[in-house]
């Protein structure tokens, strides 16, 4: 028996931030310009009292609703997020009562990033192939929105919210998952941080932090990200861990139809396109108008670009926060 | 070794198609109408690759022109 990626929906938020009202906000800045690069015009941004479990039963529901899937078959549930309701409990928990999902099934947060889809594929998968269970449901969602800070108009620009579910099955046929690669280097824990609202900095005295041009930095209770730093790491380690999982996976470059990375910002996309030599036929991008949705993003680019087409051989990569990254193979198994 | 006009060619590649044309050794980079950071991101990470140079971000800060950034790397042992 395989591990099969039988479905997936997405729920996005309603409100979306386009542009236009990013230059209102900002009129000394040239958004349009900027905005060009990143390939990125609007984004969705979740309500005052709207929260990333909120977008998430929505996703879970749209999946149920689409797929005719009973939610009491499902075993396990996988949930990604950096936006927890609480410290504790796990949201897994919540949704799980929420979505009437079995009291007999398993459930557990996680938090990661945009590695987080490619993580939490590989548990589904270790789950199936163990005998663990039958059906999981994996869940991301993710409002960095509530992170940003209202004078942080990079950040702003570049993240959307949003919430996707996909269902891993026990299957030969469909989207069958491959070979896994990983990689982690906690060295880079302060390259893209949330630094309060743990326990380590709890009631930490955050200050607005500002450069020698008087632009916006960081605040320790926002999100706060090193681009250059950031950009140095994607750029070098997202082309080894593709050649790592092709090497793993036992295929050569050409032989994959669809390449499916973390939707970052197309610009960096771009670079690390042109860098491995990747034809632009093959390179899937889908922010433009949904922005980054950190561990959405490759889901719902899959669930655009892939679901309907059924190439035969997709590899899909996240990276970021952490710094974290992992890569798979999905190979197209007819029935 | 590489010489400044191939330098040139490999940091005008990381502008937008549209921006290239004010891109010549002796501009001053961040004076360009399009120059951003993340131009400034992609430019330290194609010198990286393609000369196997690590430009410190400051002493990248302190470089102007492409015809600077060619000195630093020329002067570094393995660049080039």
């Amino acid at each position: 028996m395989k591990a099969s990626l039988e479905a997936i929906a997405y729920y996005l938020p309603e409100y979306s931030l386009d542009n236009d009202e990013l230059h209102q906000l900002y009129p000394t800045w040239d958004v349009d310009k900027i905005a060009k690069k990143i390939g990125i015009n609007s984004r969705r941004i979740a309500g005052e009292n709207e929260f990333a479990s909120d977008l998430a039963i929505k996703a879970a529901q749209n999946l149920f609703d689409e797929y005719q899937i009973d939610p009491g078959d499902v075993d396990f549930l996988l949930y990604c997020t950096q936006s927890p309701d609480y410290i504790l409990p796990s949201t897994s928990c919540i949704l799980q009562d929420q979505l009437n999902l079995p009291r007999t099934c398993g459930a557990l947060d996680y938090s990661l990033g945009c590695s987080g889809y490619v993580n939490g594929l590989a548990m589904a998968k270790g789950l199936i192939l163990g005998s663990i269970a039958k059906n999981v449901l994996l869940v991301t969602a993710e409002t960095y929105s509530k992170y940003i800070h209202p004078k942080d108009r990079l950040n702003k620009i570049i993240f959307g919210d949003g919430a996707t579910a996909s269902l891993i099955t026990a299957k030969d046929s469909g989207f069958i998952l491959g070979e896994f690669c990983f990689g982690t280097d906690g060295r880079g824990a302060e390259n893209l941080i949330v630094k309060a609202g743990g326990v380590r900095f709890k009631n930490v005295e955050a200050c607005d932090v500002f450069d020698e041009n008087n632009m916006f930095l960081r605040n320790d209770k926002y999100l706060y990200m090193n681009g250059s730093e950031i950009f140095k790491f994607t750029t070098e380690e997202v082309p080894e861990v593709i050649y790592k999982v092709l090497k793993k996976n036992g295929i050569t470059i050409e032989e994959v139809d669809y390449f499916v990375l973390h939707q970052a910002n197309k610009y960096m996309l771009e670079y690390i396109r042109k860098k491995i030599g990747i034809p632009e036929e093959k390179f899937i991008y889908y922010l433009e108008n949904i922005g980054n949705t950190v561990s959405n993003s490759i889901p719902i680019a899959f669930k655009e670009e892939c679901f309907s087409k059924k190439p035969g051989r997709i590899l899909i990569v996240g990276f970021g926060v952490g710094y974290s990254l992992g890569a798979c193979i999905i190979n197209t198994v007819m029935e | 070794m590489m010489s400044l006009e191939e330098f040139t060619e490999i940091i005008r590649q990381q502008f937008l198609v549209e921006d290239r044309d004010g891109v010549n050794p002796d501009v001053e980079l961040r004076t360009l109408s399009c120059w951003d950071s993340l131009t400034g991101f992609a430019i330290l990470s194609i010198i990286r690759d393609r000369c196997q140079v690590s430009i410190p971000i400051d002493e990248f800060m302190h470089s102007k022109t492409i015809r600077d950034l060619y000195f630093l790397v020329s002067n570094d042992t393995e660049g080039l």
